[in-house]
């Protein structure tokens, strides 16, 4: 493991292959959620649920296919 | 009205004024109604019954939403339609206690038939979704009786309509904050014409929202 990279990059990095590279076909939007939040408290990374719910709803866009854009939205409500 | 011949997107009309739920009994004066704030994800519709485009409130296409939900079926004709709403993805839990998602709920139009409403005021607008989709509390579903005090069926798959109270603000308040999907109200002055969705911040001096206070937890 890469140890230059921060938690929070790791996880922002996690979540967009996740999410937008479709391997996981069956998962809908709670699901994803459920289980981006237990591997950041797994990693000690903490926001409030409505921030959480906030950025649930603007990364759900076609727009955030694109990873800088998907990015810019993750480091609004995690950095 | 103008004429909406294509699609084009057009921002929400959303409460950007909130107000705390003492003050609720100040607007009860017959001056706006109130529909219940969902906590979803703020949506638009646009379609024409054989396009359909599915946008969240920053004008991007929504990435995930359920297939099975009967969006072409809000189009009334082969003209343009668009109908803002709540789309339930959360999985908050119901009045039932079970966990809502993937359900539309209409809580305003803008185009109807080709016609871009603006100048129309809302209850113009409430009364064309009512009589277009009449309150039906109770529907027999595959999973049996399907009923809710706070949410209107349709004869659509997957599409709801937010019902709208004209008074008793404070007991609707006390009632609707005992369930999870329940965020608040919002209130919507009657008589406040719709104007241009070409910004995020548009039609907001007419709509005020009122939240449940948010849970404090101590360690």
């Amino acid at each position: 493991m890469d140890k230059k990279i921060s938690k929070t990059q790791m996880l922002r990095d996690t979540m967009y292959v996740m999410f937008k590279d479709n391997h996981l076909p069956y998962l809908d939007m709670e699901d994803f959620l459920i289980m981006w939040q237990s591997l950041a408290d797994q990693w000690n990374i903490r926001i409030e649920d409505d921030q959480w719910e906030e950025f649930i709803e603007e990364v759900n866009s076609v727009a955030s296919n694109r990873q800088n854009v998907f990015n810019e939205i993750f480091d609004k409500y995690f950095i | 009205m103008i004429p909406y011949l294509n699609f084009n997107y057009i921002y929400p009309p959303r409460p950007e004024f909130k107000i705390p739920p003492k003050e609720l009994d100040t607007f009860d004066t017959g001056e706006y109604l109130v529909q219940p704030k969902y906590n979803g994800t703020c949506c638009i519709v646009f379609t024409n019954g054989t396009e359909v485009y599915v946008y969240n409130r920053h004008k991007s296409p929504m990435a995930w939403y359920c297939p099975n939900i009967d969006f072409k079926g809000l189009a009334q004709s082969d003209q343009w339609y668009v109908y803002t709403g709540e789309y339930l993805n959360k999985g908050k839990l119901g009045e039932n206690g079970n966990k809502e998602k993937d359900k539309f709920i209409i809580w305003d139009i803008l185009v109807w038939a080709d016609q871009y409403l603006i100048g129309d005021d809302l209850l113009t607008r409430i009364n064309l979704l009512e009589e277009t989709y009449p309150c039906q509390r109770g529907k027999i579903g595959e999973n049996g009786l399907e009923m809710y005090e706070h949410l209107c069926h349709t004869n659509l798959n997957g599409i709801y309509k937010a019902p709208t109270y004209m008074n008793g603000f404070t007991k609707l308040f006390e009632d609707i904050s005992k369930t999870d999907l329940y965020e608040g109200l919002v209130l919507k002055k009657i008589e406040s014409k719709l104007s241009y969705g070409f910004q995020m911040l548009n039609n907001h001096d007419g709509q005020i929202k009122c939240r449940k206070p948010t849970k404090v937890y101590h360690f």
